[in-house]
């Protein structure tokens, strides 16, 4: 039987945020947010680069099944999560995430739906490359694409159990 | 109740050494503008595995936000391997997991590394704040076991529910010892986190 030690560590950081002096939160995150201002210029640069690798990607797929391709998508939506937020356009966030959600899906199915990627795609070529849009104009095209990844989980948990 | 984004609660983060880990350059450049705004001064960045346990070896780290690697998860291998093997006191440091998205395969992976809080992405300034506050805040047990290294996981209910009788005997011990020894922010004018299981935006 295996045993379990308990033990309750002092952190330092636990001491340092009580010390005198320091920053109000709303002062903090007002800093915080400037500083992410600065970057939101190379931060658009690099959403758009990696978008156009993942496109690229995407042009290279084969004809049938592979999960090297899939994975090679995959790290480039995964890459691109979190720069749409910096550059002011976070729906590119949410499309990335969709995208990630359904390739992984893919990957644990084992098969793939060329056109659920490639509605994807677009959506996210329209979101960095295309007119910026409002949350409020981007919504209905973010849940058409939640739509779209959710019909594949039902498929993910039917292959994995019939593998198990 | 956590803190919200308008309180004008103070804190210091002016002397914590921070370790921050992502493997792209754009994503250390945010965690390093959010974390500047919040006045620390002693950051160190790495881009890699073999950076980060460099830095490990070198300094000691105060707090670490340490990206999981989306696409191969070895962000989570990094924080098995420093809690099983990095020297004291780092192998008990605080670390806040950043995820851009995590693969099916990798949620046991995340659960089970030892990380304190994971965030997903894309971060925002003030849930970042608010998870640094309450992995300081929180008092959580460490638990050491041939499988698993890192903060207690059940730390969503105190309490078994009031039909059931405990079930581990450590269960009372760590209770007692979670009272005794919680840290007391909310003393220092800080009306910190409760238990911010949900964060705002």
């Amino acid at each position: 039987m295996s045993s379990v030690q308990y033990t309750f560590p002092k952190y330092k950081l636990t001491n340092q945020l009580k010390q005198p002096g320091g920053m109000a939160v709303a002062d903090a995150v007002a800093a915080a947010q400037s500083n992410l201002a600065e970057l939101a210029p190379p931060c658009l640069i690099e959403l758009r680069t990696v978008t156009g690798e993942t496109l690229a990607a995407y042009r290279k797929f084969p004809g049938t099944f592979s999960r090297e391709a899939l994975d090679e998508l995959y790290a480039g939506a995964a890459r691109a999560i979190g720069l749409g937020a910096v550059c002011g356009l976070p729906s590119a966030d949410a499309a990335f995430s969709s995208l990630c959600d359904l390739v992984d899906r893919f990957c644990i199915a084992g098969c793939w739906d060329l056109q659920a990627i490639e509605v994807h795609l677009s959506t996210v070529q329209l979101l960095v490359f295309g007119a910026t849009l409002d949350s409020a104009s981007a919504e209905p095209l973010l849940a058409g694409l939640r739509k779209v990844s959710a019909r594949y989980a039902q498929l993910q948990t039917s292959r994995v159990a019939a593998a198990s | 109740m956590a803190v919200s984004s308008d309180s004008r609660a103070r804190f210091n983060l002016s002397r914590t050494v921070v370790l921050l880990f992502d493997p792209t350059a754009m994503g250390l450049a945010i965690l390093g503008q959010i974390l500047s705004g919040f006045g620390a001064r002693s950051i160190h960045r790495c881009q890699t595995i073999d950076e980060a346990k460099q830095v490990v070896a070198d300094f000691e780290i105060d707090l670490m936000i340490v990206d999981s690697i989306a696409e191969s998860g070895e962000g989570y291998e990094f924080v098995r391997w420093l809690r099983k093997s990095a020297p004291e006191p780092n192998r008990h440091a605080p670390i806040l997991m950043t995820a851009a998205h995590t693969r099916g395969h990798d949620v046991k992976k995340a659960r089970d590394c030892g990380g304190h809080f994971i965030v997903t992405k894309p971060l925002a300034p003030i849930v970042v704040l608010q998870r640094i506050i309450w992995i300081a805040r929180e008092g959580r047990a460490f638990l050491l076991s041939e499988n698993y290294v890192g903060p207690d996981r059940r730390f969503g209910k105190k309490e078994p529910p009031a039909d059931h009788p405990r079930r581990r005997r450590e269960d009372a011990a760590a209770a007692s010892q979670d009272a005794d020894d919680a840290p007391t922010l909310a003393v220092a004018d800080l009306p910190f986190v409760d238990r911010p299981l949900k964060a705002a935006s």
